[in-house]
């Protein structure tokens, strides 16, 4: 009873509507649209920057940055995870790193990644490195979780290293990429967008946003707002639909 | 095959004490024995699966198959990419399964079936893969009276010309897979 009412899409989408009222009132009630914009003044302002080439521009500017800096981080975080489950001294050199990199604010990061790179790339460095660790924590502990007697069963029936990726490794990992994937990339994305906050690396969202907060347009930062929020969930629907459908094929 | 078992513990308890083993080539030996006496331990060792004990192995299997007593499939997998680990021949891959009767149940997937239709499946992998030893631990588990006749049978035709080794409870196995050897433990 209780998990059909979690899954009830006419009752979430009630949930929204409960926030959008809540938010309406609050801005009445302050009245002043510096402080809090309307739902109705941002949709007004999302609609008229969404033909402008800039606005556009901007999106496939950041989109660009942190999917690479994404994939980057999946790719090398996996093979770190694989070396790490048969090397144990890999594992041992890289868990300090992983441990200090998950527990340094965000914002010192930022600015350390800044004394080294561009602005234009900083982006994609920071979304690599806050993905990195999750990636990499949770193959490391999926494979550690592979069944040993599937494993030895590999061994005895002779299944050659490719076979294993592919019939052993990769559907016990599933649960593990999938968990990894919905906590790495709502990080990714508000790291991402973070850093060009703070990086102000030109054509892309974080200074778009810097330039609301300027000009004191709290609608334009509200807009924006909501289009990181529906980027970053299509940006997860995607990478979700992509690992579900990698397994549903496997698993034929 | 000779093994020769000066000793053997599992954690404190000693299993084996100065035994010896000896499984002609060819033959089908049956392991009995209580739970706990050490079934499982003895077939790891003639397999070569156990090297953990003092004593030595003479002419011992090369490329033993071994139906475990789990059936060690990927749950995640369909029934057809279980077998598919271990052959590229998809067409007798199919066609076991179905002198299993699990046809039709190709892309099922493992967790969907029943204990006994797990066991099929995994019978089937061993029996897709090629060896001159053949190990089997409690090959009928989880199987009804019909199922074990056709797996003996399946199991008979693979032997011939292999050595078989079995462990089992039931002592009506030792005529369902033709023992002419028997070690009783315990």
């Amino acid at each position: 009873m209780t998990s059909t009412i979690r899954e009830n899409k006419a009752l979430k989408a009630g949930a929204v509507v409960f926030w959008l009222v809540i938010w309406e009132i609050a801005s009445l009630l302050i009245g002043e649209e510096l402080f809090l914009p309307s739902p109705l003044s941002v949709l007004k302002r999302l609609v008229t920057i969404l033909p402008e080439p800039d606005f556009w521009s901007s999106i496939f500017f950041t989109l660009r940055c942190i999917l690479l800096g994404y994939i980057l981080s999946v790719v090398s975080a996996s093979v770190s995870a694989f070396l790490s489950y048969r090397f144990a001294l890999v594992s041992i050199i890289l868990d300090p790193l992983v441990r200090i990199v998950r527990a340094t604010p965000v914002a010192s990061i930022v600015i350390l990644v800044l004394v080294w790179v561009r602005s234009r790339y900083l982006s994609v460095v920071i979304s690599f490195m806050m993905v990195f660790p999750i990636i990499y924590t949770n193959l490391l502990e999926g494979l550690m979780a592979v069944d040993k007697n599937l494993l030895e069963a590999a061994d005895v029936y002779r299944i050659k290293t490719a076979k294993r990726l592919r019939y052993i490794f990769i559907p016990s990992l599933s649960p593990y990429i999938q968990s990894a994937i919905r906590t790495s990339l709502g990080l990714c994305w508000k790291s991402g967008i973070a850093a060009e906050v703070i990086g102000l690396p030109d054509g892309s969202i974080g200074e778009r946003v810097y330039e609301a907060k300027i000009y004191l347009s709290t609608p334009d930062l509200f807009a924006w707002t909501v289009v990181i929020i529906i980027l970053a969930f299509l940006f997860e629907k995607f990478f979700i639909y992509l690992s579900d459908a990698a397994m549903r094929r496997l698993e034929r | 095959m000779k093994a020769i078992i000066d000793e053997k513990h599992f954690g404190t308890k000693r299993l084996f004490e100065n035994a010896v083993f000896d499984i002609p080539v060819f033959s089908h030996t049956a392991i009995l024995g209580p739970s706990g006496c050490g079934k499982t331990t003895l077939m790891r060792i003639l397999s070569g699966l156990d090297k953990d004990f003092a004593g030595r192995i003479e002419n011992g299997p090369r490329l033993p198959v071994v139906l475990f007593q789990e059936d060690r499939l990927q749950e995640r997998l369909s029934v057809i990419s279980n077998l598919m680990a271990v052959t590229e021949d998809r067409e007798r891959a199919c066609s076991i399964l179905s002198s299993l009767s699990l046809s039709g149940e190709e892309r099922t997937t493992v967790r969907e079936l029943s204990g006994g239709m797990k066991r099929r499946v995994a019978m089937a992998r061993v029996l897709l893969l090629d060896s001159d030893y053949l190990f089997l631990d409690e090959p009928f588990r989880a199987l009804d009276a019909e199922s074990r006749i056709t797996a003996a049978r399946l199991f008979l035709q693979y032997a011939e010309g292999r050595t078989l080794v079995f462990i089992t409870h039931d002592e009506d196995d030792i005529e369902l897979l033709k023992a002419d050897t028997v070690f009783r433990l315990g």
